[in-house]
């Protein structure tokens, strides 16, 4: 009797799960609208209470979340879409639209990349959050994997973070596929190449005569031993060959491992100094970095470092590597100076809200939310098709510039241009108070018809810099 | 003599099926497999077919590897702290075939799953000297040699880098339900074998070797040969999930696909179900899975690892024989209880 | 020429000495209990980070910090054996597992904290400049770092030799059935092992840390199987192999790195590959005596 009654009730019970859960299941995964994410204010950041769905242009940012480059491109964008809002959005044929921005977490920061994370995400920006525009990308093996899912879906996606030369060549050689795809951010890793060595040359030119008791000319190389320094590296040793008669001499590059600790890396800043190096260029995105400018501040090294150091960009550095980094030079899209007439207004708009220096993601979402937004505006349309001929059109002779210059790209591959007034980089230096300032850009390069290397224009223009180049006090007393 | 073993068991099949179907495991299985089938044309819903089902085809990618690992550890007692060798290696061969040779995917597939067995070979002959843990750090350090060798900017030509390979063209198939039921028809045919192997005389030896590998020699079995037939079978099963995540990918890189991570995966997968149980290693593998997606959904994405490392200790805590056992007892009993039994 | 000799050899010394202390307790605890615990490399990592913070609480109280971080290390160590591996010291497998996850959850929870940026502890350098031999400058911080790690593993060798606690490690180490029954209470000698091991590890963190960098929650890892390296090239469980192991690998990776053609990006994979050699010829390691299951 008993057991009949409990064999009663469990039949009861499971068919009540069962159904709750097929009930559940359906609503939550099977119904035709179901489980897709609901757009609303709150998403638009500064947009009016109660604006509907259909009235928010929906913009999905692809990065790491929690981690610093994933969050730097969700405050840019957000930032935006905040500024854009509180303008009162943008009117497309007699409606007025808000930006909304969302994220998805791609896990491309992790040193163990789980690449199938990355697809994750940008399928649930894409299908479920049916986003129309994408911004983001860091990694270049995970933005490689995931791109596609923006390309299948003819989606346009503004890369703010990945430097190699590839995703540009995609779009030269298979348009029809890519040309979804734009980069706004970093400029390609080739270009840099040729950015760093015109402007060491510079420096060199100008520190020999400074310093007529020694023979400013070994330049030494430091960089992590991945595909995106590769290309880097060998547009800095194809010019330096041509240096090398004069006055440039380039020792053997030390590509490193990056699973490099302070052993290693003590071996390599030894080899450089024995060998005699005078400039040493570090092509670090990683913790090598920091390993770096701790010994150089212990050792004392008598070379100057200048080149491109990712943790040093951000204004946390000073702290984070011990105050260690004083003399440091390095690439960096944006400080607080006259890029254009909006940046030191962004510069201190951006502080004021995240109480942090922006990364240079944090610029390229930015600009890519203001420049797609700008080309809704002109086209009156939120085609793709239609919006593509409109980013294709700034070009050179057209440019539509944001917070770190840029506004120009070549049509064909959707590439920044670099060169000033356009894609270019500041130099800045790190200063033994802890503060970081823009150096000049002088420019040296070679000149294959006279056969000899003459000073052309600078990198960009004395202006903007806020301070002198300076010269680490002990590698004075070595050089003079 | 085989042939007419092999004849025999043809014979007998249908009467086997009717009766193993009957069976308690036999129902719930064939339960599991009809609603696997059935799953993708429930809905038509965006959202369910590009996002969930997405997940689905993932989870079972993985088990079939966690699977592979669990021949080669669990019944042939071969721990294998590298099994990425495998996954990372067939999925690259697979990767490199369509892109540069514009093979079809599924040419590829056997391709880099054959190259994998290769690969077994290779692995399992000095690998056979070692025992225990030995076997588990020199699998591992040859797991990250080839990652670092296939990291290496200065080998790039060769290797293609830390960015690897990439091409929209390496898929399956770009329609989620289709690439969902090749996946399954792989995992159907996968399973089956793994156990059916485990359960024939060769599992028997397999199992004899691990548990005393020197009575087992002393018994007249080869355990050199046989122990690098377990390699080379648990590489095919590796290679296959392997060349199949490539696809699901659509790009191969050396973080991603030779990372200690994806080894870790096999591990964590396979003894979260149970170990030798084989059928776990696919409740582990949908179980990370989707807990993984739904904290995503429920915006904790940042906690998924440390909330899974937290499940790993607890259930290897107190659960030996992992979660496969506990859960099929308890829906044992309830059955039973239906049935009124 | 000969400033890229003294080159290898210092650096050569500075990686073996940090090696060596580290897998000096992995190898103890191998030895005597049979067991991978793979979270040694998450009780360096963490030490490391508890530093950073408690410098960042505690400005001025620098070496009380030290001395409460590494006994933190130790009872976590204590607690690893009593909570996780005690239980379930009959299965290799499950050892493995837990541990491994235990070092996975250290992991992501300093990750959840703090992110992958890498931080230094400079404040801690209690010997900053350099010392010149030979034309070759040294680090005053990794002078003193490599003189501490050869004091402690000495007073390591006479403690496992002399005293009562050694005495019985070395007992259940060599024959546990015979140890226990001799009285010894086997369990509670490898909880010791255990938190000696931890206690190891948080001491080479804490003196080579402050002249290196943490480097993201990960270095844990490196470490770990650069541990297992050594202990495999010098035999599981080897004491004097784990030294020795980790003098060898710290000289093969600075020659590599600095007499190969590319060695730096070689500088990891070519001692994996040695270990790969050596346990292909000799698979108990160099100093290696038992046979083990």
């Amino acid at each position: 009797m008993e057991k009949n009654a409990k064999r009663i009730i469990a039949i009861v019970v499971v068919a009540a799960i069962i159904v709750g859960g097929g009930l559940t299941a359906y609503f939550l995964l099977l119904a035709p609208e179901a489980g897709q994410y609901v757009w609303s204010a709150n998403d638009a950041p500064g947009a009016p209470a109660g604006i509907s769905s259909s009235q928010i242009i929906k913009i999905g940012c692809a990065g790491d979340t929690g981690e610093i480059q994933g969050d730097a491109n969700y405050e840019g964008a957000w930032f935006a879409a905040k500024t854009i809002n509180q303008a009162g959005g943008v009117v497309v044929n007699g409606t007025t639209y808000y930006v909304g921005v969302t994220r998805e977490d791609t896990d491309e920061s992790n040193t163990q990349l789980v690449t199938s994370r990355g697809i994750a995400a940008a399928e649930r920006l894409v299908y479920n959050k049916k986003v129309q525009f994408g911004v983001g990308g860091f990694r270049s093996e995970a933005l490689l994997a995931y791109q596609e899912v923006f390309m299948d879906n003819k989606i346009i996606f503004i890369d703010t973070g990945a430097a190699t030369d590839i995703f540009c060549d995609n779009v030269a050689n298979f348009y029809e596929r890519y040309q979804y795809f734009f980069r706004w951010m970093p400029i390609n890793s080739t270009s840099l190449g040729g950015e760093i060595l015109t402007t060491l040359a510079g420096y060199v030119m100008a520190l020999n005569t400074t310093y007529p008791n020694h023979d400013v000319k070994q330049v030494g190389i430091l960089a992590e031993d991945l595909t995106w320094t590769g290309s880097l590296i060998a547009a800095i040793q194809s010019y330096l060959s041509l240096f090398t008669n004069f006055w440039v001499q380039l020792l053997t590059p030390i590509l490193y491992d990056i699973s490099l600790d302070a052993a290693d890396m003590n071996t390599h800043l030894q080899t450089l100094a024995s060998q005699g190096c005078d400039f040493l260029i570090p092509v670090i995105s990683a913790q090598g970095g920091i390993l770096m400018m701790q010994q150089y501040d212990q050792y004392h090294y008598p070379f100057q470092i200048f080149g491109i150091d990712v943790q040093s960009q951000l204004d946390t550095f000073w702290g984070d590597s011990g105050d260690a980094c004083a003399y440091e030079t390095v690439m960096q899209t944006l400080h607080r100076t006259n890029k254009t007439t909006k940046s030191i207004a962004f510069w201190d708009a951006f502080r004021a809200q995240f109480g942090h220096d922006p990364l240079y993601i944090a610029i390229g979402a930015y600009d890519a939310v203001n420049g797609i937004i700008d080309a809704i505006n002109a086209t009156q349309s939120f085609d793709a098709l239609d919006i593509i001929p409109e980013f294709e059109s700034w070009t050179k002779s057209n440019p539509n510039p944001g917070v770190s210059g840029g506004g120009a790209w070549w049509p064909g591959t959707h590439d920044l241009v670099e060169g000033y007034p356009y894609g270019y980089t500041l130099w800045c230096q790190w200063r033994d108070d802890g503060t970081k300032v823009v150096v000049p850009a002088p420019r040296w390069a070679y000149v294959g018809a006279l056969g000899y290397a003459i000073p052309i224009s600078d990198l960009y223009p004395a202006t903007l810099a806020t301070g002198a180049y300076e010269v680490a006090p002990w590698v004075n007393t070595a050089w003079s | 003599m085989l042939k007419n073993e092999i004849e025999e068991k043809v014979k007998q099949f249908p009467t086997y099926l009717k009766s193993w179907v009957k069976t308690f495991l036999g129902g719930l299985t064939l339960f599991c497999i009809i609603s696997l089938i059935a799953l993708p044309f429930l809905s038509q819903n965006q959202n369910f077919t590009h996002v969930f089902l997405r997940q689905f085809t993932l989870a079972m990618i993985f088990s079939i590897f966690a699977a592979s690992w669990d021949l080669l550890t669990g019944i042939s007692g071969q721990i294998s702290f590298g099994h990425a060798i495998f996954f990372g290696i067939a999925g690259y061969i697979c990767a490199y075939l369509i892109s540069y040779q514009n093979f079809p995917p599924w040419i590829a597939i056997f391709i880099g799953a054959i190259g994998a067995v290769f690969f077994g070979l290779i692995i399992g002959i000095p690998c056979l000297r070692l025992r225990g843990p030995y076997l588990a750090l020199g699998t591992l350090a040859f797991s990250l040699v080839l990652l670092k060798l296939f990291l290496m900017g200065s080998l790039s030509d060769v290797l293609f880098g830390s960015e690897g390979i990439s091409d929209y063209r390496i898929q399956i198939s770009d329609n989620p339900v289709v690439e969902y039921i090749i996946i399954l028809m792989f995992m159907i045919v996968s399973f089956i074998t793994i156990i059916q192997v485990s359960k024939s005389k060769f599992g028997t030896i397999l199992k004899s070797i691990r548990d005393d590998e020197v009575s087992a020699d002393a018994s007249g079995i080869n355990t050199t040969r046989f122990k690098v037939y377990a390699f080379m079978l648990s590489a095919l099963f590796a290679g296959i999930a392997g060349a199949c995540y490539a696809t699901y990918v659509g790009a191969v890189n050396p973080t991603g696909n030779f990372g200690a991570t994806i080894s870790f995966y096999a591990i964590l997968m396979a003894s979260l179900g149970g170990l030798t149980t084989i059928r776990g290693s696919a409740l582990g593998a949908f179980f990370f899975i989707f807990l993984e997606y739904s904290l995503i959904v429920a915006g904790a994405e940042i906690y998924v690892n440390l909330i899974f490392a937290l499940i790993l200790i607890v259930v290897v805590r107190f659960s030996e024989h992992g979660i496969l056992k506990p859960i099929l007892e308890r829906i044992k009993d309830l059955w039973d209880l239906l049935l009124g039994r | 020429m000969i400033e890229d000799i003294m080159n290898m050899l210092f650096n050569g010394i500075l990686n073996g000495a940090v090696l060596a202390l580290i897998s000096l307790g992995y190898s103890l605890v191998y030895g005597v209990g049979g067991i991978m615990n793979m979270a040694h490399g998450a009780y360096f990592m963490l030490t490391g980070y508890l530093l950073l913070w408690g410098m960042r609480i505690f400005p001025g109280m620098l070496f009380l910090t030290v001395i409460f971080v590494i006994i933190i290390i130790t009872i976590i160590g204590g607690l690893t054996y009593i909570l996780l591996i005690k239980p379930l010291q009959d299965t290799h497998v499950g050892v493995v597992l837990i541990t491994f996850g235990l070092a996975f959850l250290i992991e992501q929870w300093i990750l959840i904290v703090s992110g992958t940026t890498s931080a230094s502890i400079n404040d801690y350098v209690l010997f900053p400049g350099t010392t010149e031999f030979l034309g070759y400058s040294m680090f005053n911080q990794y002078i003193f770092f490599i003189i501490a790690s050869l004091v402690i593993v000495s007073l390591f060798a006479l403690f496992i030799s002399k005293s009562k606690l050694g005495k019985s490690i070395r007992a259940v180490s060599q024959d546990r059935e015979a140890a226990v029954l001799m009285g010894i209470n086997a369990n509670r000698v490898l909880l010791y092992t255990v938190m000696i091991s931890a206690f190891l590890a948080a001491i080479a963190a804490s003196l080579y840390l402050p002249g290196a960098a943490l480097t993201g929650p990960g270095m844990g890892w490196t470490y770990l199987t650069s541990s297992f390296a050594v202990i495999i090239l010098g035999g599981m469980g080897s004491l004097v192999g784990s030294v020795v192991g980790g003098y060898i690998m710290g000289f093969v990776t600075s020659f590599t790195s600095i007499f190969l053609p590319n060695g730096p990006s070689w500088a990891h994979v070519v001692p994996l590959i040695v270990i790969l050699i050596v346990l292909i010829i000799r698979p108990r390691g160099l100093f290696g005596k038992k046979k083990l299951r």
